[in-house]
């Protein structure tokens, strides 16, 4: 069985590479990010965003969305076609055109990579490498005195500026005379007023009695960007805005310590996307066994979208609003939309874009990504032997 | 031992809701035992092409059954056991023709090595040498149908399923795979064949079968079907016109009626063949 899969795999990937346009598009693959970054990008910082955010959005959506389209016309169910009257188990067939499916994803996406990583070299810049402390410290002022709390370890510690609190962390060892970094935050609203700033905090550096206020650049809308020169002491997080809590865990400050080569971060996304896309192909391939090629793509395309907006378009996140209930002492009464709300919030996600958005921000992947790409792959290794079970039972009428 | 059990089958198309919309096969029943070659024949749309599909395990009977060789159509004992050439060429258009039948010869179990021999010698017999390396996509139909039969013989199957197996080719061709098909039978193979082109059966069946709609109209040899047993031809050489007039004669004068008497006309298929094969001697030397 397995020598009659990889005969019709390596006969399908063959007749792939043999069409007319294999050649020009390998090279448009490999050449798509350097040309994009050079004829868009007006000056060096442009240039060196574009060959990341490129790279990026690439791997991140063009690769899953070639997977769809292109699983939906892989196989030949048609006698004219040839390969279901080979003298072969129909499964047989399946399992080889979605293996020769699989390499054909994995060289295309190699090729955009490779292109991706070398514009990134030649354009881009180093990646960061950031370090984040071990544990955040909650202080509040207190009839004229401070008192201290511990945050809780891997969950949020959360500041109420009416309360007059605030989020202490201790420097890292490896920062220098002057200190980058950045603070990733949850809100919840009180609902009292307009929330009344762009940014709801102010980060400071407290050395003693000292009390230096870092420079802030809003980066998105849960993350803010600070960088000072430094003495040494602690990061302070302070909420400004009266209507917002802040919470936050050590995980989710960050400083800059170091700059490495983005190899290893390209190659991460790889895999993660790879993954992804092989997914997204062999569910469509599932789909295809029993289905006609539009069919197929459309399921492909609902399940992208399912795994990747859906989660997103809840109006609120579970954590906030279970937050807010604790704070506010009141219960949000139970619906069907609300535990659809939080069905939706809880939805895996077809990539996590944590990885994309670290890269996009010049950081290193975290090493945590092959776990997440090695999930995803087995989920769709489980969809090929259903397949090739469901394409044995379709009759070829023409 | 029986090679083919066609036992009371039936095939009706429905559509997405149940509803029937074809009936094309209805209780069809036939055998056909090694070293015979069967003919199926009918008119377009009579059930052929859907009695072969499910010989080979394309389409599900709706009621009734098939064997090949004692298996199930389908199975892998079945698939190797059959060799089936659709209608229109099935090939895969990016493939050279030597790698096209070194495909087949991976999937019917054949090691490289035996696989490349048997490539080699069935383009050299079936006159594709010279098109070894090039890719079937830039073949013409009648190469494309010799490649067909060419795959179909590597795995050696002891059932042959040959469905308008001369289509495309040309005089020459159809003949040259007449001959294959009596070199196939000499071995023990059983042959199921169809065609709408009577002719083409008609040297190479041992048993024909008439379908139209579905359903089974007449089976027999040759013999049975088509011997005029009610006259009788005579031929003589040379045609001596005063010998012609007794035999007239006397055949008359014994109460019998001439129908026709005359020089025979030869086809146009055997005229064609008779210039074109000493055209082709002629070039080989001969």
């Amino acid at each position: 069985m397995i020598g009659r899969t990889l005969a019709i795999a390596k006969a399908a990937l063959i007749e792939a590479l043999r069409t007319r346009l294999a050649l020009v598009l390998a090279l448009l693959l490999l050449l798509a990010v350097p040309l994009l970054a050079m004829l868009f990008g007006s000056d060096a910082d442009t240039r060196s965003w574009l060959s990341r955010s490129i790279t990026t959005e690439g791997l991140r959506v063009v690769l899953p969305l070639a997977a769809i389209v292109g699983g939906g016309f892989l196989l030949k169910p048609t006698v004219k076609r040839g390969w279901t009257v080979l003298p072969a188990r129909r499964g047989e067939y399946f399992l080889g055109a979605a293996l020769a499916g699989c390499v054909v994803v994995l060289i295309a996406a190699c090729l955009f990579t490779g292109g991706g990583y070398i514009a990134n070299l030649a354009m881009g810049k180093y990646l960061t490498v950031t370090s984040s402390p071990e544990s955040i410290q909650k202080r509040r002022l207190h009839e004229g005195e401070f008192q201290y709390a511990a945050g809780r370890s891997g969950q949020y510690t959360w500041a109420n500026p009416n309360s007059s609190e605030e989020l202490m962390v201790e420097l890292p060892k490896a920062t220098g005379k002057f200190i980058e970094g950045t603070v990733e935050y949850q809100l919840v609203w009180t609902g009292e007023a307009a929330p009344r700033d762009r940014s709801p905090v102010a980060v400071w550096l407290e050395d003693g009695d000292t009390r230096t206020r870092l420079e802030t650049r809003t980066e998105s809308r849960y993350r803010l960007h600070f960088s000072g020169e430094s003495g040494g002491g602690r990061l302070v997080i302070q909420p400004t805005d009266p209507v917002l809590i802040v919470g936050t865990t050590p995980d989710r400050i960050r400083f800059d310590t170091a700059a490495v080569n983005p190899l290893g971060s390209v190659l991460s996304l790889l895999g993660l996307s790879v993954a992804a896309a092989l997914l997204c192909l062999l569910l469509v391939l599932l789909v295809r066994s029993l289905s006609t090629s539009p069919t197929a793509v459309l399921a492909g395309l609902l399940l992208m979208a399912t795994l990747t907006l859906l989660p997103s378009l809840a109006p609120a996140t579970k954590m906030a609003q279970d937050r807010r209930a604790a704070v506010e002492g009141q219960r949000s009464a139970d619906s069907w939309l609300k535990s659809f709300e939080g069905k939706l919030d809880d939805l895996p996600q077809l990539y996590p874009e944590s990885y994309f958005d670290e890269f996009l921000a010049a950081r290193v992947v975290p090493a945590d990504v092959w776990g997440d790409a090695g999930w995803r792959l087995l989920m769709a290794l489980a969809l090929l032997p259903a397949g090739a079970v469901l394409f044995r039972l379709r009759q070829i009428a023409k | 031992m029986t090679a083919v059990e066609i036992s009371n089958l039936s095939k009706t198309f429905r559509d997405f809701f149940g509803r029937r919309r074809v009936q094309a096969l209805d209780g069809l029943s036939l055998s056909l035992k090694a070293g015979e070659v069967f003919g199926l024949l009918g008119p377009n749309g009579s059930g052929k092409s859907t009695t072969f599909k499910i010989a080979v395990g394309l389409l599900r009977p709706s009621s009734g059954s098939v064997t090949i060789q004692g298996a199930r159509p389908g199975t892998l004992a079945a698939r190797r056991a059959t060799g089936f050439l659709p209608e229109d060429s099935t090939l895969l258009p990016f493939l050279t023709a030597i790698e096209t039948l070194k495909l087949h010869g991976a999937l019917a179990g054949l090691s490289r090595a035996d696989a490349a021999r048997k490539a080699g010698e069935l383009l050299e017999r079936l006159d594709l040498t010279h098109a070894a390396k090039r890719r079937v996509k830039g073949f013409s139909k009648g190469m494309q149908r010799r490649l067909g039969i060419a795959s179909v013989l590597i795995a050696d199957p002891d059932v042959f399923i040959l469905d308008e197996p001369t289509s495309g080719l040309d005089p020459l061709g159809a003949v040259q795979v007449k001959e294959l098909i009596g070199e196939l039978r000499k071995q023990g193979k059983a042959i199921l064949i169809s065609s709408h082109l009577l002719g083409e059966l008609e040297n190479v069946c041992d048993r024909v079968a008439f379908l139209n709609k579905g359903k089974l109209l007449n089976e027999g040899t040759l013999e049975d079907l088509l011997r005029e047993r009610e006259v009788h031809e005579l031929r003589v050489s040379p045609p001596d016109p005063e010998a012609i007039k007794a035999l007239e004669a006397l055949a008359r004068e014994k109460g019998l009626d001439v129908i026709r008497s005359g020089s025979p006309m030869r086809t146009l298929e055997a005229f064609y063949i008779s210039v074109l094969g000493k055209q082709k001697d002629d070039k080989e030397g001969k």
